[in-house]
C-alpha cells in the first residue's frame, strides 16, 4: 500500500515561491546582458566630468557650474537608463512567458497568479535595484573626484595669491605678513569647505533614492499594461506615455484649476486623479538648489511611492486573475 | 471578470482619494514645484526634442544644454539668441542661482558694452539708446531672480553691484547692499558690512544727505559689534579707515563728545610757572 502524500486542499500564498521566480528572472534578465549599459554610463559620466571643465562662466561660478552640470547629466542619465530598462525589462517579461509557453508550465503547478506576477516584479525591481546602485556608485566616484580636484585647486590658487602679494610687498611687516597669510589659509579652508558643500553627497543620495522608487513605479505600471496587453509593442509605447502624463501631473493640477474648457479639464482631470504624480520624485532640481529637504519629507515622497505601488500591483493582479491564458 | 468591472473602478476611486491629500501635502512641504508649465512660447523656444525631454522630467538636463547653447550664442555675439536662452533657462530652474547671475552678468555687462562698441552703428545716440536696453534686460532679469529667491543675499549682491556700476545708483545701491548684509550668514558678510557702509555713505554725501545720520548709526553700529575692544596699536588698515571714517561723521554731524565714539582729544591744561 503506498503512502503518497495527499496534496492539500488550499494552496496559501508562499512568499519563499514569490522569491524564487524574483530570482529566477533577475538571473534571466542578467544573461540578456542588460548591465552593459553600465559602460555606456561610466563613459558618459568621464566624459561629463573633463567636457563640462573646459567652460568658463566667471571664475567665482566655476565649480559650482562644473559640479552643477556633471550631478545634473549623472542623475539625468540614472533617470533614462533606469526608464529605459523598468519599460523595457518588464514590457518583455510576459509575452516572453507565453511565446516560450514557461507560463504554462508555471501556472500549472501550485503557484497562485499573484505569486507570479509578484515574483516578476520582485525580479525587475531587483534589477532595478542593483542598477541604481551601480550607477550611483560610480556618478558619487566622480563627483568625489571632481571635489577632491577643484578643492584642491581653489585652496592652492588663494594661498598661492597670498604669497605673491606678500613677496611683492618688501615693506610689509613681518606680523602683517603673517596676518595675511593666515587670512588667507583661512579663506581658501572656507572655499574648499563650501566646494565640498556644493558637492552635496548626501543629497544625491536622496536624489537616487526617489529616482529609485520612481523608476519601480515605472515598472509596476508596465507590468500591469501588460497583464492585459497582447503586445510588447503596446506595453512600450503605452507605457512611455503614461511616463510622460505622469510627469504631468502638476501641469494638468493647474490646468484643471484654471481652465474653462470643458473637455481640456476633462482630460486634465482624468490625469490628475487617476496617474500618480512622477514629477514629485524629482528632488534634484530642489536639493542642489540648497532647498533642504529633510529625510522625514523624502520619506513622505517614498511613502507615496510605495501607495502607488500597492495601487498598481493590485490593479495588475485583478486584470492578471481573469486573464484567458 | 464581471467581479473585476467593479473592483477596478472602486481601487482607482479609492487610490484618486488617497491621492489628493497625500499630493498637498507633498506640495507644501516642496513649495517651488508646482511644476514648470510647458507653455506654447516655451515650446517654440526650445524645440520639439527638448520639449520631450521636458515633459519626461528631465528639466536639469534641458536647462544645462540650453546654457551650453547660450554659452555658444555668448562667444559669438548672438546677444538676441542668447537672451533668449536665458529667459527658457531660468523659467526651467527658478531657484537655481547660478543662472540668475550669470545672466544678467551677460547681459548687463557684455551685451551692452558690445551694444555701445557696435561697429556696425555709427550714431552714438543708437549705441547708447542698446546699451540702455540690455543694461535694463539684465537687471530686470537679476530683479526676477531676487523675486524667485528672495532670500538669497548673493543674488542681493549682484544686484548693489549692478546698479552701483552699471546705472550710478549709489541709493539703489547701498539699499541692496543692506538687504544682502541682512540676509548674508556665511563668510561674505564681513566684506559685505563695510561694502554696504562704503556705498550708503556715498550715497548720503552725493545724492541723499538726510542719510547722513543714517550712515553714522550704522557704522557705528558696526564699529560697536564688530571692531571695538581691539587696542589702537593693533588695528589693521580696515580698522583704521572704518574709524576714520566715523571721526569724519562724528564732526559732521557735530556729535557731542559724550556720544562719540572717538571724543575729540582734550586740549592739554598748561599750568603757569610759579614765580
Amino acid at each position: 500500500m503506498s503512502t503518497t502524500p495527499a496534496l492539500p486542499d488550499v494552496v496559501y500564498f508562499n512568499l519563499g515561491r514569490v522569491w524564487t521566480m524574483a530570482l529566477n528572472t533577475l538571473i534571466e534578465m542578467t544573461r540578456q546582458k542588460v548591465f552593459y549599459f553600465m559602460i555606456v554610463f561610466a563613459l558618459l559620466m568621464i566624459g561629463a566630468a573633463s567636457f563640462f571643465s573646459i567652460f568658463s562662466f566667471g571664475e567665482e561660478a566655476q565649480y559650482i557650474t562644473q559640479l552643477k552640470f556633471i550631478k545634473d547629466t549623472g542623475l539625468g542619465a540614472i533617470s533614462v537608463f533606469g526608464a529605459i530598462i523598468a519599460v523595457v525589462a518588464t514590457a518583455q517579461l510576459l509575452p516572453a512567458e507565453l511565446e516560450n509557453r514557461t507560463i504554462y508550465t508555471i501556472l500549472a503547478k501550485p503557484v497562485h497568479r499573484l505569486e507570479f506576477l509578484l515574483g516578476k516584479f520582485v525580479g525587475v525591481a531587483l534589477l532595478l535595484a542593483i542598477s541604481v546602485t551601480l550607477m550611483g556608485s560610480l556618478f558619487l566616484g566622480v563627483v568625489f573626484i571632481k571635489d577632491q580636484n577643484l578643492s584642491a585647486a581653489t585652496y592652492h590658487e588663494t594661498i598661492e595669491a597670498a604669497e605673491g602679494a606678500v613677496a611683492g610687498s618688501p615693506d610689509m611687516k613681518p606680523e602683517t605678513k603673517q596676518k595675511v597669510l593666515a587670512e588667507a589659509r583661512t579663506r581658501a579652508e572656507q572655499g574648499a569647505a563650501e566646494i565640498h558643500k556644493t558637492a552635496g553627497y548626501q543629497d544625491i543620495v536622496k536624489a537616487m533614492t526617489t529616482t529609485l522608487f520612481k523608476l519601480w513605479l515605472v515598472a509596476a505600471m508596465t507590468l500591469m499594461l501588460s497583464s492585459f496587453a497582447t503586445s510588447m509593442v503596446f506595453t512600450v509605447v503605452m507605457s512611455a506615455m503614461l511616463y510622460f502624463s505622469g510627469h504631468l501631473v502638476p501641469v494638468a493640477q493647474k490646468f484643471y484649476a484654471t481652465s474653462k474648457a470643458p473637455l481640456g479639464q476633462l482630460m486634465a482631470g482624468v490625469v490628475n486623479w487617476f496617474l500618480p504624480n512622477l514629477a514629485a520624485f524629482d528632488v534634484a532640481d530642489d536639493l542642489f538648489a540648497g532647498d533642504p529637504l529633510p529625510w522625514l519629507k523624502v520619506l513622505k515622497i517614498l511613502s507615496y511611492g510605495l501607495f502607488y505601488l500597492l495601487v498598481t500591483l493590485t490593479l495588475a493582479h485583478l486584470i492578471f486573475r481573469e486573464r484567458e491564458i | 471578470m464581471k467581479r473585476n468591472w467593479v473592483l477596478i473602478p472602486l481601487v482607482l476611486l479609492a487610490a484618486a482619494l488617497v491621492k489628493m491629500p497625500f499630493e498637498a501635502s507633498m506640495a507644501a512641504d516642496r513649495p517651488h514645484t508646482a511644476g514648470v508649465g510647458l507653455n506654447l512660447k516655451t515650446r517654440e523656444m526650445i524645440g520639439q526634442g527638448m520639449s520631450l525631454a521636458l515633459l519626461g522630467g528631465f528639466r536639469a538636463l534641458v536647462a544645462d544644454f540650453l546654457w551650453i547653447s547660450a554659452h555658444a550664442a555668448w562667444e559669438q555675439n548672438r546677444w538676441f539668441t542668447m537672451r533668449q536662452h536665458f529667459e527658457v533657462v531660468t523659467t526651467l530652474q527658478p531657484r537655481a542661482i547660478l543662472f540668475w547671475d550669470m545672466a544678467s552678468w551677460h547681459l548687463a555687462w557684455n551685451a551692452s558694452h558690445a551694444a555701445l562698441h557696435d561697429p556696425n552703428e555709427p550714431r552714438l545716440a543708437v549705441r547708447l539708446r542698446d546699451q540702455r536696453h540690455w543694461m535694463r534686460a539684465g537687471r530686470e532679469l537679476l530683479e526676477r531672480g531676487i523675486a524667485n529667491n528672495p532670500n538669497n543675499a548673493f543674488l542681493h549682491e549682484k544686484l548693489a553691484w549692478m546698479l552701483h556700476d552699471k546705472f550710478q545708483d549709489l541709493c539703489g545701491a547701498a539699499d541692496a547692499a543692506l538687504k544682502a548684509v541682512q540676509l548674508c550668514q556665511d563668510w561674505r558678510r564681513g566684506y559685505l558690512q563695510r561694502l554696504a557702509g562704503y556705498w550708503l555713505e556715498d550715497c548720503a554725501r552725493n545724492v541723499a544727505p538726510s542719510r547722513l545720520r543714517e550712515t553714522y548709526d550704522y557704522w557705528r553700529q558696526l564699529w560697536l559689534r564688530e571692531y571695538a575692544g581691539k587696542p589702537r596699536e593693533h588695528w589693521d588698515t580696515i580698522d583704521r579707515n572704518v574709524s576714520r571714517r566715523i571721526m569724519k561723521l562724528e564732526e559732521e554731524l557735530s556729535i557731542p563728545d559724550l556720544q562719540r565714539l572717538f571724543p575729540k582729544p582734550q586740549p592739554s591744561v598748561s599750568v603757569p610757572p610759579r614765580r
